[in-house]
């Protein structure tokens, strides 16, 4: 994951309750179709405009899985670097609407829990999106644990160059 | 009661009028077993899925990363792409994505990792069925293997009627 923010974020500055970042995004067919092909759902529901008219939904929808990034483009956003120094270990996901085209959606990231378990440090991230209406359409609670930055790390210089640090 | 026609070329054609048959919520029973759904994972997975958050140099697409992040060179799949698995079994079982789009819930729990070159299977059993108020919700108990038969995610799922 890219670490191009220039805030390290710390095991201390995750405080429950606190919202790290929030990023707003007006919903694209492409947005729609690209996240679908990158989880390889070939399903045309989210793609194909006359096939989706004759499902039940009626229009081309966002999957239920949809994450924009997650929670990497409002951390880089706010210039805040974390990525590669966790390990994603459980998610409870909902959808309570679904998410259409030309829908401007707010992603709220807020640190909902961290604790201790077996010796690992494990913490949850609760993301939040809401509709132009204010209202919640989906919500994450993502737990991952903490590993620390990983060594060797590779990052790229300006010629697309791998350069191990 | 679907209407088939025949052509002057005595092809068949289907009922254009009749309706879409999604399954219902009566028609589930506690103990249904859904149709399972194969995902094959290749080192593409990882890359696609990477591409969507700008992903150039994690564990997930360079072997040396891999090493230090995960502990192995193999560069495992993110979880997000194994649970991601879930929706096409939840909406090719009930013929829809209504009941998963409005309030749906997945809860999941990543056992194992999952290197290119794996084939998950995805299993549902129907584990219950609630009313409340005015909202029908069914659960389902997921789980996706790999080709060796270990499981490497479990988790619950409600879909919503």
């Amino acid at each position: 994951m890219p670490e191009v923010g220039v805030i390290d974020i710390k095991w201390e500055d995750l405080v429950p309750g606190k919202v790290i970042a929030s990023q707003s995004y007006l919903i694209t067919p492409d947005d729609i179709r690209e996240e679908a092909e990158a989880y390889e759902d070939y399903n045309p529901l989210y793609s194909d405009p006359e096939f989706a008219k004759n499902t039940d939904m009626g229009c081309v929808v966002a999957p239920f899985y949809i994450t924009l990034g997650e929670f990497l483009p409002p951390l880089m956003k706010a210039g805040l670097k974390m990525g590669i120094n966790t390990i994603y270990s459980s998610s409870i996901k909902e959808s309570f609407k679904p998410i259409f085209v030309g829908d401007l959606i707010t992603k709220k990231l807020i640190v909902e829990d961290k604790y201790e378990k077996r010796g690992k440090k494990f913490y949850t991230w609760r993301i939040e999106w809401f509709n132009q209406d204010g209202e919640l359409v989906k919500r994450h609670l993502r737990t991952s644990y903490w590993v620390g930055t990983p060594q060797p790390l590779i990052k790229l210089d300006r010629k697309g160059r791998e350069v191990v640090e | 009661m679907s209407e088939k026609t025949k052509t002057k070329y005595q092809v068949t054609v289907g009922d254009e009028s009749a309706k879409l048959k999604t399954v219902t919520f009566d028609e589930i029973n506690i103990g249904d077993e859904l149709p399972q759904y194969t995902k094959w994972i290749t080192s593409q997975s990882g890359m696609r899925f990477g591409r969507t958050y700008k992903d150039v140099f994690s564990g997930h697409i360079n072997p040396k990363v891999s090493e230090g992040q995960f502990g192995v060179r193999s560069m495992p799949v993110q979880g997000a792409v194994i649970e991601a698995g879930v929706t096409p079994l939840i909406i090719n079982w009930l013929r829809s994505a209504k009941p998963w789009l409005y309030g749906g819930r997945q809860e999941s729990k990543f056992i194992q990792i999952v290197v290119p070159g794996d084939t998950l299977i995805y299993h549902g059993k129907v584990l219950d069925k609630i009313i409340e108020k005015d909202k029908k919700y069914v659960m389902v108990d997921v789980f996706a293997e790999n080709q060796k038969g270990e499981k490497v995610m479990v988790g619950t799922v409600r879909v919503a009627f």
